[in-house]
Parts: C-alpha cells; structure tokens; sequence
C-alpha cells in the first residue's frame, strides 16, 4: 500500500495520481483509436476534453445539490474545489447525457465512438485496480493463501491485483480482435469487464451485499454481462458494413 | 456464431452466473461478525486512550452513540492550522446533536508548548488530545498530516480524508447523514 507519494515537502496522494495519469492515457488512446472507428481526431479530442469536464463540474453540482442546505448556509464554500466532496454518480450520469448529444448533434457514429472508447477503457480498469492497491481501497476477502497479502490488520486475497491482470487480458483480448461491425468491439469490452466483475466480486471483503449475503456487484454484473453478450450477437446480425478505416 | 451456440453461451452464462453468484455469497456467520478494528472505511475505528491538553484521558469507545471527528494535526503543519477554525465552527454547531470532535496532536513530530499555544490562540472549544509516543499516529496508520476520521453512531469509521484544508461545509455534509442515524 503506497497512498502517498512524496515529493520534496509535498505528500501527493497516489490514488487521485494515478487516476488522473490514467485517464490521461485512456483519453489519449481514445484520440488515436477514433480515425479506425471513422471519427476525426480533433472530433474525439473536443469529444474527451468536453466530458472530463462536465464529470468534474457535475460532480460538484450534485454533491452540492445533495447537501443543499449546508451550501445554502455556506455559499462560498461551493466554489471550493474539493475531491472529498464530489458526486461521482451524478457527475458519470451528465457526463454520458451530454456526449451523448454531442454525438448526436455532430452527427457522429455513436458505434465508432464507443468502439475507439472500448480501446482506452482498460487502462481505466487497470488504473482503477492500480489505484486500490496503491490506497488499500477495494480490498480482498480474509484468506490464508501463499499469494495473500497483509491489508487492514488481515492476511486477505489480492483482489486489486487480480483486478489488474483481468484488465490487462482483457485490454489485450480488445486491442487484437478484428471486429467485423460497429460497436462490437465496445460490446465485448462490457461483456469481458462485467464477466470479470462477476467473477472477481466473489473474493472481495468490501461488498455491499443484500438478501441471504449475495454481493448485489455480482447481480448487476450478471444482468450487464447478458445484456453484452445479446448486443453482441445482435450486431453481428446486422447488414450494416464494418468500420471504414479512413476519417469522416 | 450460429443461434444454436449463442443460445447455449447465454444458457451458460446464466448457468454458471447464478452459481458463482449463491457459491461466493458472504456467508451469514461472516456478515454478522462485527468488523475487526482497523483505520480503514467500514471497519471499527481502533481504540485509543490520551490525555487532552488539560489533563483528563479520553477512550474513543466511551464516546459510542456519538459522531465522532478525529483530526490527527501539528501545529507546523498549514493545512492543519488552516482547517481549524472550520472544525471548530461546526463542532459549536453541532455539539448539541451528538457530534464530537478529538484533535488528536501528533505530539511525537510536534512540541507540545506549540500545539498547547496553538488552541489557546485560536480558543478551541473541543478536546485537543496529545498523542505523545505516537501511538495514535502509528494505530491509524498516518502517512500525511492533517488525516481525518469520522466515526459514526455505530463506531464504525465511515470516512477518511486525506490532507486539508477541509472547509465547513465539507465537515457538515460528511456529519450530517451520520447524525439523524438512530439518535441516541
């Protein structure tokens, strides 16, 4: 566990670090994957620029909006950015609507945007896996295994590094296949991550759980995994021609 | 892929899913464990006992039923001095509805002189705690001052925030949920 970096006089906290480095790269993968998926570089970039910072102020509004009569009494202190006071939820839920309908008023393939996405996505899932092992976050179920590591006063299952190779294989797995329509790629991106999600959940020891102890990440990932896998067959079903390799 | 082998995927993963999902349910014995005592969100906050700036000990567990700010702070640090007066706006707040806080001086890689002038300078009503041999600052696993736990009602710890300066409004919204859970 390494939740500081220190630098000089400065203790950086390498979960917001490394999260940041990490979308960086994913964005970044995201720019030089859309021209494949027939999307202008430029277009993904404004693309990718626009939705960091709608995640960041939305984030901030709806924490704002949650805590509304705290704000309402100390107005100031909404102008002060802080990463313990924001709304991830609300902030990924306006990011979606509003590249949303960028996509839609650009006239943008919605499918080639989410097939050059599925290419950054897991860097994302491997930073965020990163970035628990580094603050201890996301931790494994107690075990006695000869990989286990020592975390929060328990020998437990490294579940964060069994979350950094699931995103490399299948970080490998989406960079090889050849997709033959549009949107498959993205498709078995979920379908991979929500496989692992569902599998991997199984060792945690920070699951929220509902009734008889099932883990409710395990139920959510099975629904999104099946949904993934019925995407995927339909668009292979479809007539539509795959992916031009030159820019729109 | 033909239908027939797509259908018998989606069979599979539904069939195989729903196993994974009853065999790694958390068992009922382990979800009724209380939770080990350890300075980590979701876990009991470790107990500790210290002597305040004016002579009287203080145990965390005595504090049970109540929502409890632990600040661990030096007086050389800025962002620690530059948070205080925040939490002592809110402690004043909220007090009366079973909110408390312990600033809990890291006086191992402070002076105590300093840390003792410091709360006197800026009036601090709540208890400052002076953590000597650094115990405290060892127990919770400080890496960065200043650190901040909130306990809540149940004595579980329910936030950590790293670094500062915390302002008002961001130690009121992280209470505030805590303190309507089952009043005592």
């Amino acid at each position: 566990m390494f939740p500081f970096i220190q630098v000089g006089p400065l203790s950086l906290q390498s979960r917001g670090l490394i999260l940041i480095l990490t979308a960086w790269i994913a964005s970044t993968v995201f720019e030089h994957a859309a021209p494949q998926s027939g999307i202008k570089r430029e277009e993904a970039s404004s693309l990718s620029f626009l939705a960091f910072i709608v995640l960041i102020v939305a984030a901030r509004i709806g924490y704002i909006m949650q805590y509304l009569p705290v704000y309402l009494s100390m107005p100031q202190a909404a102008l002060a950015l802080d990463a313990n006071t924001l709304s991830w939820p609300i902030g990924l839920a306006a990011m979606v609507a509003v590249c949303y309908g960028r996509i839609r008023r650009r006239h943008l393939s919605l499918l080639g945007v989410l097939d050059a996405l599925a290419m950054g996505l897991p860097f994302i899932a491997a930073g965020l896996a990163l970035a628990n092992l580094a603050s201890g976050d996301g931790y494994g179920a107690p075990a006695q295994l000869p990989w286990s590591i020592t975390l929060w006063g328990a020998s437990r299952q490294p579940t964060q590094i069994y979350e950094l190779i699931a995103a490399v294989g299948i970080g490998i797995i989406i960079w090889r296949i050849k997709p033959t329509r549009e949107g498959q790629r993205f498709s078995i991106f979920v379908a991979l991550y929500a496989g692992s999600r569902l599998f991997l959940e199984g060792f945690h020891g920070d699951s929220t759980i509902t009734w008889g102890g099932v883990r409710t990440v395990q139920l959510w990932s099975l629904v999104i995994l099946i949904i993934a896998v019925l995407l995927t067959r339909r668009l292979g079903q479809r007539a539509s021609p795959p992916h031009s390799t030159g820019e729109r | 892929m033909s239908d027939a082998n797509w259908n018998r995927l989606l069979v599979g993963i539904v069939l195989l899913g729903v196993l994974w999902i009853y065999v790694s349910r958390v068992p009922v014995e382990a979800s009724n464990t209380p939770a080990p005592a350890t300075p980590q969100t979701g876990f009991t906050a470790p107990d500790f006992t210290l002597k305040t700036i004016n002579g009287q000990s203080m145990t965390l567990s005595s504090l049970r039923g109540k929502v409890v700010l632990i600040n661990i702070w030096a007086s050389w640090c800025a962002p620690c001095k530059a948070e205080m007066p925040a939490i002592e706006n809110v402690y004043r707040r909220y007090r009366d509805s079973g909110f408390v806080t312990l600033a809990v001086n890291s006086t191992i890689q402070d002076n105590q002189a300093d840390a003792v002038a410091f709360a006197q300078r800026l009036g601090l009503t709540f208890p400052i705690l002076l953590d000597t041999d650094g115990t405290v600052t060892r127990l919770y696993q400080v890496r960065a001052l200043p650190t901040s736990f909130i306990v809540g009602r149940d004595g579980k710890i329910r936030d950590v925030i790293l670094g500062g300066a915390m302002n008002e409004a961001t130690i009121a919204s992280k209470i505030q949920s805590l303190l309507s859970e089952g009043a005592h």
